[in-house]
């Protein structure tokens, strides 16, 4: 009974999935010119086009489809239920968004599923959802595409999402910026034409960089990234402070090191992330593809792929192997995901990105956490998804999120 | 600033947890899309009940082949073409049964045509679009785009919901706003939450 896999039906398909999309933007009135455009070229192409298009100006017609979805959304979760009774042997897990009637996929990404120690869906014990928190005036803005970048005569430029622009820098480097990106393009230069800039992110903001020899790295919030406009020497080295994801372009005669207060990591070509916010104590580094050398001035260990080493603040480093990449990552692709940490832990994850601080009035902070959220929901929507999920209660008083006892 | 090319990225992402077994995932590609594929299912059988067994086994199919889901580029149209392909091999099994049987059958024999096919993808997945738009509409708005959808007047919508036309025009203009800043970059295959773009002039800086 596997369906056949017919291409030319199945891009049709997908073709008037993406025309269904723009008939209802254009009901929405919100159809762009180009859009417009797109939408006559397919009425154009074909009488029926227009024949079928022109079926959903009906209201009655509309109204009984309207009808057909309106019963069969009422039948979703009965359905799910016994699909899950029937095919997985278990439960699907709780709708968070007990208001909605659908659940947009980034509400799927948005949800998030404490567990305790001992793995136990914690979701389940709270039937009764909690409400949300009331409305509040302002609620807290997700962070976003914005940075500043220090360049080497002390100059700043605001980088926010919606600005573009470009620089050209000493010795002919050029810098364009442009959603939530910055990059630098230009040949080597000479010794002393290279200058050092700073791409530093607040609270709030994350902000991608291309480096003069292609290498990209992804700054999340609250992190720094020194770095030369042109890699001369013998070898490429860049300061961090934060957090950042690289993906090193590979140059085998000129290796690629970062530098962490006190740690060193070196490296050919490579992807890989290093976490060092002073406030989280311990400096990592995951490796997700190729080799890295992480040294703490004492020793050197290499990575294999999957290893994250931790160096403590007294210095000393431990590897561990196979550890959970995808959470490791995860702000890189828009998500908080937690893996069996604590409550604080995942508190201060969520005050680097909302730019808020979090006070505790509640004392017992014991219990693990795990589970994946959107990084693009308002405070508001986030918390009543923990609260959902019975991570705690919360009150938001401006930029101060109080953790209720 | 709009994007142009289909972004495909939370789709490969829905897909890829799809593949390594997330059920949380798979619940809401489930809850997403059964109401559409059921509502198409049922328009082309014309039989609730046909229809509904025809999209469990959409989703049982989907959820046993997860392992190469990866090959899929667009769910949505995968699902569709699956719930049509299960669609006809209900039919058909169901005109043999009753040949065989040589029944007076008051079971369908017709057969959806490919044009027939198409028509009631359009228009389920435009209808889906919509109500997923609405839905993240605050009530008072959404209670008025409703009656926009359904074809009434500003000056009709006023005086069914007793308020001011220009109150009608204004929740009009809230809802694309809002709509607009919250959700809607509908691409091919997903939904895409964006977060609000926010506008400042173009910012030109000359040699430093």
């Amino acid at each position: 009974m596997t369906p056949t896999f017919n291409e030319p039906d199945d891009q049709q398909a997908a073709l008037l999935i993406r025309i269904a999309q723009l008939i209802a933007k254009e009901r929405l009135g919100e159809l762009q010119d180009a859009e417009r455009e797109e939408l006559d070229r397919w009425l154009g192409e074909d009488e029926q086009h227009r024949v079928w298009k022109d079926h959903l100006s009906s209201p009655e017609y509309v109204a009984e489809i309207q009808e057909r979805f309106q019963a069969s959304e009422e039948s979703v979760e009965a359905s799910l239920k016994s699909f899950h009774r029937d095919h997985l042997n278990n439960a699907p897990v709780r709708r968070l968004n007990g208001g909605a009637r659908f659940n947009r996929w980034w509400m799927a990404a948005a949800v998030l599923v404490p567990l305790v120690i001992a793995g136990v869906w914690l979701a389940e014990k709270h039937s009764v959802p909690v409400p949300g928190p009331a409305p509040v005036v302002a609620d807290v803005q997700p962070g976003r595409n914005k940075a500043t970048l220090t360049l080497a005569n002390g100059n700043r430029v605001l980088l926010d999402t919606g600005i573009s622009g470009q620089l050209v820098q000493k010795g002919g480097v050029q810098i364009h910026y442009d959603q939530g990106k910055v990059e630098y393009q230009g040949l080597r230069l000479a010794e002393n034409d290279v200058t050092y800039n700073t791409l530093t992110t607040a609270k709030g903001g994350e902000y991608q960089l291309v480096l003069p020899d292609g290498s990209k790295v992804w700054l999340n919030a609250a992190s720094s990234l020194r770095y030369p406009t042109s890699f001369t020497g013998k070898e490429r080295h860049v300061e961090l402070t934060g957090e950042a994801y690289f993906e090193v372009a590979q140059r085998k005669d000129q290796p690629f090191s970062v530098g962490v207060g006190g740690m060193d990591v070196s490296v050919l070509g490579t992807e890989f992330d290093i976490m060092a916010y002073p406030e989280e104590g311990k400096k990592l580094t995951t490796l997700i593809q190729g080799a890295v050398k992480v040294e703490n001035g004492k020793e050197v260990r290499q990575l294999a792929v999957g290893d994250q080493a931790a160096v403590a603040e007294s210095g000393a480093m431990s590897v561990a192997s196979n550890v959970n990449v995808e959470s490791v990552i995860a702000w890189k692709l828009g998500f908080f995901q937690f893996n069996h940490i604590d409550l604080k832990t995942m508190m201060r994850e969520i005050a680097r990105w909302y730019d808020i601080d979090v006070v505790y009035q509640r004392e017992d902070l014991s219990g693990e956490f795990g589970g994946r959220i959107s990084r693009k929901l308002n405070l508001s929507e986030l918390i009543s998804l923990l609260e959902g999920n019975g991570v705690g209660h919360f009150k938001m008083e401006g930029r101060k999120l109080i953790v209720l006892p | 600033m709009e994007s142009k090319g289909p972004i495909i990225y939370d789709d490969l992402q829905l897909i890829k947890e799809i593949e390594s077994g997330s059920t949380v995932a798979f619940d809401q590609l489930y809850r997403q899309l059964y109401p559409a594929l059921f509502v198409l299912a049922a328009k082309l059988t014309k039989s609730n009940e046909m229809a509904k067994d025809i999209v469990s086994e959409v989703f049982l199919q989907l959820w046993e082949s997860r392992s190469t889901l990866h090959r899929v580029q667009n769910l949505k149209a995968y699902l569709y073409i699956s719930a049509r392909n299960r669609t006809l091999n209900y039919l058909k099994s169901n005109s043999l049964r009753a040949a065989e049987e040589l029944t007076e059958s008051n079971v369908s024999t017709w057969e959806p045509s490919a044009e027939e096919f198409f028509q009631a993808l359009l228009h389920t997945e435009t209808i889906r679009a919509l109500r997923e738009a609405i839905d993240t509409l605050p009530p008072e708005c959404k209670k008025v785009v409703d009656l926009v959808l359904k074809g009434h007047s500003t000056n009709d919508i006023a005086q069914m919901l007793s308020i001011s036309p220009s109150a009608v025009s204004h929740q009009k203009t809230r809802a694309v706003r809002i709509l607009k800043d919250k959700v809607f970059l509908i691409v091919p295959g997903i939904l895409i939450f964006f977060s609000p773009e926010i506008k400042f002039d173009l910012l030109q800086l000359s040699i430093i």
